[in-house]
């Protein structure tokens, strides 16, 4: 028996020792060591058999035709070992939580990991990293949770990935992990040798202090190996190009949260780009309406795609991405206008006359807008935020610098902090010419993919075999491992010491929570290999660098107040103070649109967006994220190309709808003699005559879930085009192709399901939202409910809200959902079927006209109704309530009839088809892999059978936790109510916006009892008289009441006048001066 | 009938002129056993290569209805189409629809017996076994279509793994209740008709084993007029309670639905409208069945033309009612004023289930209208195409109402289409499978019509074929005391005589036995009425009580339990199961009462080893003194049996 590797090393801080599961504590483990084994003994892993396919078919859906006899009667055979030796802290059967961080790109999410005996289960935000600066006085507290993303969310599945990079290779065969890291210490020695001549350095983006010191010091002792970064997706451009604007790297902080009005420049800041949680906590905060007084901030977007951020817009242009630079100079044009005569610098003058002599009109729509918006946006500028996002040009980023600059007045809404400046890297396209010269004797890539996500025009594949030697530290043997000499398996970031700071800087630690299950290494580790440090254990160099930050003394102390914390206190980065802006440069700048053209349907323009699930690729595997619904689009398990319904029509094309199977014309989009091809979709809100990819998905070499998803947009993509591309042209190809969409009707039918208004409508009429419940059931029902009498002596009675304000749709809270319930994968030929699991999902509807639509999302799962629908029908008291207030589904009652689904006029229940989470008796899986996909399961929760419904049940394992928690702490004495916030559902821990409240309805002032009394709250289907614990607070959108053709209400509600259900003639305004001309 | 001219109060009524005088049910001038010799000699001759073919057919139906069972039960539900948020697709409406079929049965054996329609006698046998082999396909459906079908236990109200009882506010409860009540009670009364023809069966079997195995189902059925007193007292009562059935079953299935929030299927329109569906798809099936059927078995004059034509008026007139219902759907949703409800009809009629709605308009509604026209209830070969193409309406009728109002529903978001897999399909092609393997096994075994009630038919209307005088001596008188004497008559006229004079005579120990019920027998013995109906009275009351209590006791009592809101005892909830629990307990004392009365089952007996007496269940008519009774007096009682007309007169030893 082999002890686990001894990873990390003994920390006085940290939990002495970590362990993979209860029997490798004891010592007993068996399935996991042979993983080992397997990899130190060369042992040859056969050819992969396993198709995707084949994959989902045995991890979430079995269509095998299993063994006659009745398979559910069988119970599964299992063994409880004890400790021998308790670890330190544990009681065990309770969760312990960890500090630590997320790296992402060039930032990194703060999180707080639970484990369960010695497995990471769940991840959460770390609510105790603070604001960079304080808030705002008088705005409303922020959520107890800290913001997370569905990416972070999911990311504990990768941990447990068996597709991940399990051995050690050189040249595709399986050697020792001691081989592989002798002949990474001979390449040290050999690069030594030459001073590092001919040694490059491939890396992807990071914040890691560690790691940056590690680049410099390789760089001190190589001094002539190179160091290149290429990230696919590149999110800091935002930043990068205050350089050009201010003269130094800055980094622009918009306070989304006090800016009251906020532009968007194609910056899909709530789904797409650097940190978006935290800007959707900055942006929810400034859109708070606890009370018809708040004033909610206002948010203009102009962009390609349709994206969470358009959705989220109180007025939204659509516009192609060649566009976007001219309207943008135009929108900073009229806001030099706008403001008064001192408040105009004489560079800003110099460029309003040179935009003027470039004399290029736009047409009266744009005019008109950028008009309205420059009115409003200097009206007070110091709470104006106007954001690019990261597929504009510099140029464009420029202008945003300018008018923040222009605007900011005071500085309240846009703050820049001074960031130390990154140590130099080359690009890609430096180092594909350089492997192009065989200059390049040792290649060394860390985690990037580039023979996947690399430009075309490159030819990756084809210069990298140039180099001598490629090495390659890798988290899944994915396109890059074939062209790689040796290849390490890279630790996950919950296996690895680390550190990485936010984008605001704040230092953030990344503790272990389980030793690497596959022996992998870190990017540091490598790195202090390479350069052939002394020190080469990630821990010791992460305590290293943490000591030039640490003050002296009680060294020991602050690290472990480093870990427990998750972050340093003090380490952001200083408030800047910025004088200047480059006027001429921004004045230069505008030669870019002298000769701009218009997209027309033979003449497309092609945009790339990061897939708003698996990014740039890096996340394929991840079955979750795989089966989440895109935000916008629904469709789960693919990519699609998208093209707004009029350019569709010009085209001659067509989605049909749906009947049996969603099926859609497979399209070839070509541009500069690359092509690319994939499945259509025609997306409302799409800017006319553009074409929108997402990349990260068609990979072949992604794993067993992430192989073969959707098409690869990357063959399109060049270097001189990473965002966009003109002149692209689409044809049909005659072949079709299947695809899993969650929601196949996006209309409301006048059915006053979500409800908005405008703000000043609400003003005057606060309780709009109730009031639309026309033919509201009498309030006394035939019979008393019984859960009232039972309900007298409890503590608790549980309530949710969710502010449709507040909540963007960015599913975090879908994943956490999964994450924490056990909530199984199915497959993309499931979800085609209607069959997706997820307790929670979001609910997307479109309102007014289809080629500019007004979107809403709304989260729906069981809406545990007071007089439950679903009960009554049971015949077998499989789901009833509890004097708490819970519609609880009782799993080994149920028998399936199915009826509860039926009469749920919600739709929430799910209905296990297959036996989801059965390992095969013989299926061709290895046992240990099902032993390690088990891993991820939270012991709390029931793992459901097949024939069974399952439900949200209010995280009811963490009601029960919290009120036993009581129970213990009250001792002999009566037991009092759990507190407010002491106990949070999944979904509201994840939610970045804090749009959903959940506690105690018996506590008048918990947060949700509060916010149940907002006058916006209102029952979905209160018609039925279910009585729902789940309330939504209806939506108020704020539009500029100067911009043309701003309709007087929502478009959805201008729908709905013409529905019987909403009241005609009713009390106060809203139904006195309603758009009866709406959509 | 027709050459009768009655006179009452001094009006004369004339005979009906011959253009209106109606064909008759029974040809007339044939025997009383033309009828048995016409139907037995479907199971007592060769089998006919059609028969093996259909059955060869329906095997593999049925192989493949198996295969899929087990495949869905193996793998799980999600082999069939179903998913968010058709949750109840083809399984619930095959249930529907079979259970559907199954009623007409019931109404032709049961409501024309109550309203004493002839002409149920020729089809009611066949529609009784068309009832039970389709209310066993229909139970099949909610079965199979259970996630955990071996947990389906756990609806019976006996204490389960998890302590908990039913549920009784479900109406799933209650459709176990009633599906189970219905197919017990059907079984009871199609058996309880089968008795005195298995009785015939047997006494013209020719080989041991038949006798064996139709002597053992008749349960020693003599055809003794003190049986059939309770036989027909039995047979009216559960006759009525089918008739409640009939009506309480098809409307507790439509509560499944109509109890539901969901608008298209939340309507109180729903049971009337399933019960007139039921019946109509019903008497379609069976025309579907007997049109074929009386060519091949040779049935031609006992299903004749005539019955055709009547059922068709009858099917008519349940398409009257059906078209009515779907007209006020309409009405009532413009009525309410709900425009979810407005929106689910016209969904149905113009959404992507428009198509649906098209079959079962032209197929349910407008096709069956053809049936006003008398050329067309004369022509077999156009009554039979509606007939199918009537229940493909009706199969899509439940489509539309199951399927076409779940696919959306309130939340648009969750709207879908829904469609069948290969294995939906192949289950459905499996109840045809199980449906026809059992009819044709019934066809080959089984007398097809009801013999005894025919025969019955013939007695009332007297166009007899005047029986053949037996020319045979009394036999000499014997004046050892064995078990009894028999005396033979030939008509029942002499019989009935016979029995007035042995009434008179102040006998005790004594009884006729007939082929038949002899009308006028009962008084002609001096019966009085029997005490069956006690017995059913009892049981039904005591079913009515159990129903309460267990309902009471389980849900309020016993294990409280917070459901939907609503009351933890309410009357109404649980009247369903009790209304069931008071026909089926009633049913079992009436069954009850008429074994204990009449001593049955009794295999042995005296009488049945005499091989003369076999014709007593065929076309002869006896009378018995017994031995043991006072008046009995040797040689001089045979003397004073000679007396009364019979034919022939035999000692019977013990």
């Amino acid at each position: 028996m082999k002890p686990p590797a001894p990873h990390p090393p003994r920390s006085p801080v940290a939990t002495p020792r970590y362990w993979r599961s209860v029997e490798d504590c004891a010592g007993t483990s068996t399935d996991l060591s042979s993983i080992e084994r397997a990899c130190h003994h060369g042992l040859e892993e056969a050819a992969d058999p396993l198709s995707r396919r084949h994959f989902m078919r045995i991890m979430s859906a079995s269509f095998l035709l299993a063994g006659s006899g009745l398979t559910g009667c069988r119970r599964p055979v299992e063994t409880i070992h004890p400790f021998a030796q308790a670890p330190e802290g544990l009681v065990h059967g309770l969760p312990l939580t960890y500090a630590t961080a997320m790296p992402v790109r060039a930032s990194a999410i703060p999180l707080r990991v639970k484990t369960c005996e010695g497995r990471p289960i769940k991840i959460e935000g770390n609510p105790g990293i603070p604001w960079p600066l304080n808030a705002v006085s008088g705005a409303p507290p922020p959520p107890p949770q800290g913001p997370t993303d569905a990416a972070a969310q999911a990311s504990i599945l990768s941990l447990y990935d068996p597709d991940r990079a399990r051995r050690f290779t050189r040249d595709g065969q399986t050697i020792p992990r001691k081989l592989a890291l002798d002949a990474l210490d001979a390449l040290a020695h050999q690069a030594a040798d030459s001073r590092g001549r001919g040694l490059c350095i491939l890396a992807d983006a990071s914040s890691s202090p560690s790691r940056a010191r590690l680049q410099r010091a390789l760089a001190d002792r190589l001094p002539e190996s190179r160091w290149f970064e290429y990230e696919p997706v590149d999110l800091a451009a935002y930043r990068r190009t205050t350089r050009a604007a201010f003269g130094r790297l800055l980094q622009p902080l918009y306070r989304l949260d006090v800016a009251r009005r906020i532009v968007s420049w194609d910056c899909d800041f709530l789904g797409n780009e650097e940190e978006t949680c935290r800007w959707t906590r900055a942006f929810a905060a400034g859109r708070r309406l606890d009370n018809p007084g708040n004033e909610p901030s206002r948010l203009y977007a102009i962009e390609s795609l349709l994206t969470l951020t358009g959705m989220n817009a109180d007025h939204r242009l659509r516009l192609a991405p060649s566009q976007m630079a001219l309207v943008a100079a135009r929108l900073l044009s009229e806001c030099i206008s706008a403001l008064e005569p001192h408040q105009r610098p004489a560079g800003a003058l110099a460029f309003k006359s040179r935009l003027q002599a470039l004399a290029r009109t736009t047409t009266p729509e744009w005019a008109a807008w950028t008009r309205a918006c420059a009115g409003d946006l200097t009206a007070q500028p110091d709470r104006s935020a106007v954001l690019a996002g990261h597929r504009q040009p510099a140029e464009v980023h420029l202008w945003a610098h300018g008018l923040n600059h222009l605007l900011r007045g005071r500085g309240a809404a846009v703050v820049y902090l001074d960031r130390p400046p990154e140590p130099p890297a080359g690009t890609l396209a430096e180092l594909a010419a350089a492997l192009a010269a065989d200059e390049v004797r040792i290649l060394v890539i860390l985690a990037g993919n580039p023979a996947y996500n690399a430009p075309a025009d490159l030819e990756w594949a084809r210069v990298q075999s140039r180099a001598d030697t490629v090495v390659r530290l890798g988290s899944c043997e994915d396109e890059t491992f074939p062209a790689c000499h040796w290849h390490l398996p890279m630790a996950h970031y919950l296996e690895s010491w680390g550190d990485a700071r936010t984008a605001d800087g704040t230092w953030l630690s990344i503790q272990p929570l389980i030793a690497p299950l596959f022996g992998g290494l870190t990017d540091l580790e490598v790195l202090a290999r390479l350069a052939g440090m002394p020190v080469t254990e990630p821990h010791e160099i992460v305590r290293e660098t943490f000591r030039g930050l640490a003050p002296d003394g009680a060294f020991e102390a602050n690290w472990r107040r480093l870990l427990h914390d998750g972050t340093w206190a003090g380490t952001a980065y200083p408030e800047a103070t910025v004088e200047s802006f480059d006027w001429n440069a921004a004045t230069a700048a505008l030669d870019s649109i002298r000769e701009v053209r218009a997209p027309a349907p033979d003449a497309l323009e092609v945009v790339f967006a990061r897939d708003s699930r698996v990014d740039d690729g890096r996340y394929a595997n991840n079955g979750w994220l795989e089966e989440l619904p895109d935000p916008v689009t629904k469709i789960t398990w693919d990519n699609v190309i998208a093209l707004s319904p009029a350019t569709a029509r010009l085209l001659g094309l067509a989605v049909p709808e749906p009947r049996e199977h969603l099926e859609v014309p497979v399209v070839r989009v070509s541009a500069g003699g690359r092509a690319i091809e994939g499945p259509l979709w025609i997306q409302p809100g799409l800017a006319d005559d553009v074409v929108g990819l997402t990349l990260g998905h068609g990979r072949t070499r992604a794993g067993r879930v992430g192989t073969g998803t959707g098409y690869d947009a990357y063959p399109l993509r060049t270097s001189r085009a990473m965002h966009s591309l003109a002149g692209a042209q689409l044809a049909a190809t005659g072949r079709v192709h299947p695809l899993a969409c969650t929601q196949n009707h996006g209309r409301l039918e006048g059915r006053p399901i979500v409800r908005e208004t405008n703000l000043a409508e609400f003003r005057n009429h606060p309780g709009f939202a109730s009031a639309m419940d026309r033919d509201a059931p009498d309030s006394s029902p035939l019979y008393a409910n019984p859960l009232d009498a039972a309900a007298a002596g409890v503590l608790h009675q549980w309530g949710m809200t969710i502010d449709l304000g507040l909540c963007v749709g960015c599913a975090a809270c879908v994943v956490a959902c999964q994450s924490e319930n056990n909530i199984p994968i199915v497959g993309k030929n499931e979800v085609a079927r209607q069959r997706e699991m997820h307790w929670l999902r979001i609910d997307r509807y479109y309102a007014g006209p289809a080629d500019d639509p007004q979107g809403v999302n709304q989260p729906m799962l069981c809406q545990h109704c007071e007089s439950a629908p679903c009960e009554s029908v049971c015949p077998v008291n499989a789901t009833v309530h509890d004097r708490e207030g819970l519609n609880v589904m009782v799993y080994n009652r149920c028998i399936g009839t199915r009826h509860c689904s039926n009469n749920c006029p919600y739709k929430v229940r799910r209905f296990n088809f297959f036996d989801y989470h059965r390992r095969p008796d013989r299926g061709s899986r290895p046992r240990e892999e099902w032993d390690l996909l088990s891993l991820v399961r939270n012991p709390d929760v029931t793992v459901r059978m097949r024939g069974v419904i399952e439900k949200c049940t209010f995280c009811v394992q963490r009601l029960e936790q919290a009120k036993i928690a009581r129970a213990v702490s009250a001792g002999a004495s009566p037991p009092k109510a759990v507190a407010d916030g002491e106990v949070q559902t999944a979904c509201q821990q994840a939610c970045p916006a804090g749009a959903i409240e959940f506690g105690n309805l018996r506590d008048p002032a918990s947060r949700v009892s509060r916010a149940r009394a907002n006058p916006r709250a209102y029952a979905v289907l209160q018609s039925l008289n279910t009585r729902p614990r789940v309330l939504y607070l209806a939506r108020v959108r704020n539009p500029n009441p100067a911009m043309p053709g701003a309709p007087p209400r929502p478009h959805g509600m201008s729908v709905e006048v013409r529905d019987p259900e909403m009241p005609e003639q009713g009390p106060g305004t809203v139904e006195g001066g309603n758009g009866k001309e709406g959509a | 009938m027709a050459d009768r001219v009655s006179s009452a109060g001094g009006l004369a009524i004339l005979p009906p002129p011959p253009e209106l005088e109606r064909p008759p049910l029974v040809p007339r001038g044939r025997g009383l056993n033309w009828i048995l010799d016409t139907v037995a000699a479907i199971p007592e001759g060769r089998t006919p290569r059609w028969w093996w073919l259909a059955f060869l057919a329906s095997c593999l139906g049925l192989l493949i209805g198996v295969s899929m069972v087990a495949y869905l039960v193996t793998t799980g539900v999600g082999v069939w189409g179903l998913g968010h948020p058709v949750m109840w697709g083809w399984a619930i409406v095959n249930f529907v629809w079979w259970i559907g079929i199954g009623h007409a049965g019931t109404l032709i054996s049961a409501i024309l017996l109550l309203l004493r329609q002839r002409w149920r006698t020729g089809v009611n046998r066949v529609a009784e076994g068309m009832t039970l082999f389709a209310v066993m396909c229909a139970g099949l459906f909610p079965l199979v279509h259970m996630g955990r079908i071996w947990f389906v236990w756990w609806l019976a109200p006996v204490p389960n793994a998890n302590g908990v009882w039913p549920q009784f506010r479900s109406p799933l409860t209650w459709d176990a209740f009633a599906v189970g009540t219905y197919f017990t009670v059907s079984l009871m009364f199609w058996y309880l008709g089968l008795v005195p023809d298995l009785a015939a069966m047997r006494d013209r079997a020719r080989t041991r084993w038949r006798q064996a195995v139709y002597g053992l189902l008749a349960l020693g059925w003599r055809g003794a007029h003190r049986h059939w007193n309770h036989y027909e007292k039995t047979y009216r009562i559960l006759a009525g309670l089918s008739t409640a059935l009939v009506v309480s079953v098809h409307s507790i299935v439509s509560l499944d639905f109509a109890v539901t929030q969901l608008p298209g299927w939340h309507s109180t329109l729903f049971p009337p409208y399933f019960v007139a569906g039921a019946i109509f798809s019903g008497l379609g099936m069976v025309l579907t069945l007997v049109i074929p059927l009386r060519k091949r078995c040779g049935l031609e004059e006992v299903i004749t033309p005539r019955h055709v034509d009547l059922m068709c008026k009858v099917t008519l007139a349940a398409c009257l009612m059906v078209a009515y219902a779907h007209g006020l759907e309409w009405g009532s949703a413009w009525w309410h004023g709900n425009p979810k409800e407005q929106f689910v009809l016209s969904n149905r009629a113009f959404g992507p289930y428009a198509w649906a709605y098209g079959i079962m308009m032209l197929c349910a509604v407008v096709l069956p209208q053809a049936f006003w026209f008398r050329a067309v209830r004369q022509h077999l070969g156009a009554v039979w195409v509606i007939s199918i193409l009537l229940n493909v309406g009706m199969w899509f009728e439940r489509f539309v109402i199951v399927v076409g109002s779940l696919h959306r529903d309130f939340l648009p978001s969750n709207w879908a289409y829904y469609a069948p897999t290969w294995v939906d399909i192949g289950t459905y092609v499996g109840s045809f499978g199980l449906f026809f393997t059992l009819f044709l096994l019934f066809l080959r075994f089984l007398p097809v019509v009801a013999i005894s009630e025919v025969k019955g038919l013939m007695l009332e209307t007297g166009d007899l074929q005047a029986p053949r005088r037996s020319r045979e001596a009394p036999g000499q008188p014997d004046a050892s005391r064995g078990y009894g004497l028999l005396a033979e008559f030939d008509t029942p006229a002499a019989l009935l005589r016979a029995a007035e004079a042995a009434r008179d005579a102040g006998c005790r120990r004594w009884d006729v036995f007939t082929p038949c019920p002899v009308p006028g027998m009962d008084q002609a013995m001096g019966l009085r009425n029997s005490k069956v109906g006690w017995f059913a009275f009892v049981g039904g009351l005591a079913g009515c009580a159990l129903g309460l209590v267990m309902v009471w006791y389980m849900n309020a009592h016993d294990y409280p339990l917070l459901v939907g809101g609503k009351p933890m005892f309410s009357p109404f909830a649980a009247f369903p199961v009790v209304f069931e629990l008071t026909v089926l307990l009633g049913a079992f004392g009436a069954l009850a009462g008429l074994l204990c009365q009449s001593r049955l089952p009794e295999w042995y007996h005296p009488l049945l080893a005499h091989p003369r007496f076999a014709r007593a269940t065929q076309d002869k008519f006896f009378l018995l003194i017994e031995c043991a009774d006072d008046r009995y007096r040797g040689v001089e009682t045979w003397r004073w049996l000679e007396t009364l007309g019979c034919s022939r007169i035999e000692q019977i030893g013990h």
